[in-house]
């Protein structure tokens, strides 16, 4: 598996699964019409948010919007968040039911063309197309279905526990951990082919 | 017949149970390289897959937080109800009827005044002091939430107008309806009674 030969996991730092202990207090500040308070939420989680979206659609300017829409959902309906759970999942349920929504009515999200395809590639795009053929997550878009894709996003790249990814989307924890294995499954044999 | 089960299928048993088994689990995998290297490559792969969603996570756009608090605000100014400009007027209107008329009955239902021409000019003073009063407070309280959104306010050109009418409709009503004092006689001079009489 020389491929993951320079991979070292200590390069970066996998987000807390744990709630800051100040997420309640700000939530609590937001209901009292603290102008700040969704401020910091806001500027605290919105990557993330952000990032999650951008996987979902692919285009830069949808993720945005639906970022927007994301946290407006979110201010509106803040009183019905429960403070045991940390905030970043209910941020990306809200997040997962607005791109579902969004594309409903439209074409179906694993069709959306990338934002940066074009006809005939430039050499950006060409040292751009080298780094996603390096990038693993672009490999398991080709390789997974979207469904698999986006449980392995939300267990992996936004280092959810499997109990936090079957709320988010919706499914048991079995469900989940079958999903999982066989995304790991088809991904390790479209890495290495035998 | 066999019992024992072949060591493919105990290894697809505890690939896919995972540590369900406890010490089974781990007992197999000592035993067993092919085991060993299937769990590795998948540590690895999720280790390689945490480590790209951060290297290649996406960046949000320059003024996205800005952009969010914004479409908050807005839709918060949204939210907020606002009264349409007729019943803005209707309520002025009103406002200003029933005062009128409260006027009216209170200086009417006073016994005994003494109907002297300074006395009816100080109720119709009265009179125009509570009416701008009242004309003042609907502008501070209701008219100026609605001036901060319009520059040029038509419900103050209204509201003016209104004023204005009261204060004619009371200086006409004073004019006309007030109990009057007896006329003192007007002095008139003796040449021209006696150019008249004769």
């Amino acid at each position: 598996m020389t491929m993951f030969s320079s991979a070292s996991s200590t390069d970066f730092a996998p987000p807390s699964p744990e709630p800051p202990a100040d997420e309640a207090a700000l939530v609590q500040a937001t209901l009292a019409e603290d102008p700040r308070a969704f401020e910091t939420i806001v500027h605290r989680h919105h990557r993330r948010v952000f990032g999650f979206l951008h996987q979902f659609t692919r285009h830069q300017q949808d993720a945005e919007d639906l970022t927007q829409q994301t946290f407006l959902k979110a201010y509106q309906s803040l009183h019905r968040f429960d403070c045991r759970r940390p905030l970043i999942n209910w941020l990306l349920t809200i997040a997962r039911h607005n791109a579902l929504n969004h594309f409903r009515s439209a074409r179906k999200w694993e069709e959306v063309p990338e934002q940066t395809a074009s006809a005939a590639p430039s050499p950006a795009r060409s040292a751009e197309e080298k780094d996603l053929s390096e990038n693993l997550w672009a490999r398991a878009r080709r390789l997974l279905s979207p469904r698999e894709f986006e449980i392995l996003w939300l267990r992996f790249g936004e280092e959810l526990s499997t109990e936090e990814t079957a709320k988010i989307a919706g499914l048991t924890q079995a469900h989940v951990k079958v999903l999982v294995y066989r995304a790991r499954q088809q991904l390790l044999k479209g890495i290495n082919p035998p | 017949m066999s019992t024992t089960p072949s060591p493919r299928f105990v290894c697809r048993i505890v690939r896919l149970s995972g540590s369900v088994l406890g010490s089974a689990h781990s007992r197999h995998v000592e035993t067993c390289a092919d085991c060993r290297r299937f769990f590795r490559a998948g540590d690895e792969l999720e280790s390689a897959l945490r480590r790209d969603a951060v290297r290649y996570a996406p960046v949000p756009p320059a003024g996205i937080e800005r952009r969010i608090m914004q479409a908050i605000d807005r839709s918060t100014r949204a939210a907020q109800p606002t009264r349409s400009p007729r019943a803005l007027i209707l309520a002025g209107s009103a406002v200003a009827a029933v005062a009128l008329i409260a006027f009216f009955v209170k200086y009417q239902a006073i016994p005994g005044g003494d109907g002297t021409e300074k006395n009816r000019t100080a109720q119709v003073n009265d009179a125009l002091v509570v009416a701008k009063s009242i004309s003042n407070l609907w502008q501070n309280s209701v008219a100026s939430s609605a001036q901060t959104l319009v520059v040029d306010n038509p419900l103050q050109h209204e509201l003016d107008s209104v004023y204005s009418d009261t204060r004619g409709a009371l200086n006409f009503l004073a004019l006309n309806f007030l109990p009057t004092s007896p006329a003192t006689p007007t002095l008139q001079p003796a040449g021209a009674g006696a150019i008249r009489r004769s």
